[in-house]
């Protein structure tokens, strides 16, 4: 294959892992399965692909092949000193997850659940392993595609996505900072990380797995965000200094994200999976799987179809006893757009 | 001796304990173990708590913790270390702090040696002993066999599978 400026960093890194394995790209694609069908694209992706990994970093292949009802089937090949994790997938199924990156910015307007969530973290996964990956194998469509994929509006909508997870982990921490303030530390360090992914989307550096942020904040240079870092992931060691590195996660935090952005967000809180609410003389009996219960001395119903407990903008926080649900692991917050409702 | 146990809590700390020691666990470990030979300090501390947090989460399910469904977490709405006592949590926690400043070998071998005590009182709590074996391929077979065994246990409950999509082999009840 001829080389190609959009991929030519990824070429450079994957043949320095072939060479000193004394493997070669016909090899790696010899790898590849052809039961699914010949496949029109294969990727070799993974940490080393992004210019991050180490010696135990191994090299993965993305394999999309026009075969409906496949998503992320692994099958694993260890040849030489090896392991080679290729993952086939349908192409529609791909294609579906480009399109939703592509389409719906983060967070969603008017509704947002645990499963379009879900959905739109996997798309999210999918689309920027591509991204860094290096072409083995290509019909020319397919390689529009990757090419296409270095564009801004990736980088922008993974920044994006990034940023709206700031602000949720932090609204999770402060909902159970009174009651836990050690889990509202560890949820502000996670806000922390996530402003941070966000950070380093904007610099070009998209790949997902927030294990290698550092590396990514190194490859960058970025001497203040590694120490910021730092912090994040540190431990308190007593109650006060929960509270203390709380405060200055908060600071941290609100260095890296611009709250304003998120002024015309509102909080979703949705029943969790397998929780039920069922009517009882002293109020409302909030059913986990069958397996605790909480009960509230007042009733409480879904106020749509689909579970939700309660919504509001990011400031006005919601009640105490939802908080208690919250807490409990009965409720899911998510972020959505504020839809305005329309006059008639 | 008879202990008096909650079934269904029960199953979903053996269950859910089990999966999360093979899939999110062991691998962590090797993760960390090469972050550490490579000198990649922040991605093995950043690794290691997160490896602790899924620790303390298994610990955490037999203490009244979530019962969650497969084993990819939303983390603003999880909290792992339910019920826990706060000390126990912040000295394993540590344990990623340390890991930033042990730059000798003596100093990442004793990180590894504390993880992998952390780990074994993970094993314990769930009663494995020698029964977990994943460094050759018996071993791992039985493992899986005992994953399996316990997840038919948790779906029998009515409660959510703790495997992956692509292993879990019915749907969980909503």
């Amino acid at each position: 294959m001829d080389r190609d400026p959009a991929f030519a960093l990824a070429e450079k890194r994957l043949e320095k892992f072939l060479q000193s394995h004394h493997y070669s790209k016909d090899q790696l694609l010899g790898e590849v399965e052809r039961v699914f069908g010949e496949p029109e694209l294969v990727v070799a992706v993974g940490s080393l692909m992004a210019g991050l990994g180490n010696v135990r970093s191994d090299i993965d292949l993305m394999v999309i092949v026009d075969k409906e009802g496949l998503h992320d089937i692994p099958i694993l090949s260890f040849p030489k000193d090896l392991m080679i994790d290729a993952e086939y997938y349908g192409a529609g199924d791909i294609a579906n997850q480009i399109s939703t990156m592509r389409d719906l910015t983060w967070p969603p307007e008017g509704f947002v659940d645990e499963a379009l969530w879900v959905r739109y973290q996997r798309a999210l996964r999918s689309v920027t392993r591509m991204e860094s990956g290096c072409p083995l194998q290509s019909t020319p469509q397919w390689r529009a595609t990757l090419v296409d994929l270095k564009h801004p509006w990736l980088r922008d909508n993974v920044a994006r996505f990034w940023r709206s997870e700031a602000i949720r982990f932090a609204l999770s921490a402060s909902w159970v900072l009174a009651e836990d303030p050690l889990l509202a530390c560890i949820r502000m360090g996670d806000a922390v990380c996530a402003a941070l992914q966000a950070k380093t989307a904007m610099d070009g550096e998209l790949f997902y797995h927030w294990k290698w942020l550092p590396e990514k904040l190194r490859a960058l240079k970025d001497k203040s965000s590694l120490k910021i870092f730092r912090k994040a992931i540190r431990a308190s060691s007593s109650q006060s200094d929960d509270l203390a590195l709380y405060s200055e996660l908060e600071k941290d935090l609100s260095s890296l994200v611009d709250h304003s952005e998120f002024s015309g967000m509102e909080y979703q809180l949705r029943l969790m999976r397998g929780v039920k609410l069922l009517p009882a003389d002293e109020g409302t009996l909030v059913n986990l799987w069958n397996t605790d219960g909480l009960l509230m001395d007042k009733e409480l119903k879904a106020l749509d179809g689909n579970g939700l407990l309660a919504n509001g903008l990011l400031a006005e926080a919601p009640s105490k006893d939802i908080i208690e649900l919250f807490r409990h692991g009965a409720c899911w917050l998510g972020l959505a757009v504020r839809k305005e409702p329309v006059d008639d | 001796m008879i202990k008096k146990v909650d079934p269904r809590r029960w199953v979903a700390f053996k269950a859910i304990g089990i999966s999360r020691l093979w899939f999110l666990i062991e691998p962590a470990v090797e993760d960390i173990e090469g972050a550490l030979a490579d000198g990649q300090m922040e991605v093995a501390a950043a690794r290691l708590r997160n490896t602790i947090l899924n620790c303390l989460s298994v610990l955490s399910v037999r203490h009244g913790g979530a019962i969650t469904e497969g084993n990819e977490f939303d983390r603003a709405n999880w909290d792992p270390i339910f019920g826990l006592d706060r000390n126990l949590v912040r000295e394993a926690l540590r344990l990623a702090d340390d890991a930033l400043a042990a730059t000798d070998p003596a100093g990442k071998s004793a990180i590894i040696d504390r993880l992998h005590a952390l780990q074994q009182q993970v094993k314990d709590s769930l009663g494995l002993k020698d029964r977990w074996q994943v460094r050759n391929p018996d071993g791992a077979m039985l493992v899986v066999r005992f994953i399996r065994e316990w997840e038919r246990q948790l779906i029998a409950m009515g409660l959510p599978s703790s495997l992956p999509k692509n292993w879990a082999k019915q749907d969980s009840p909503r």
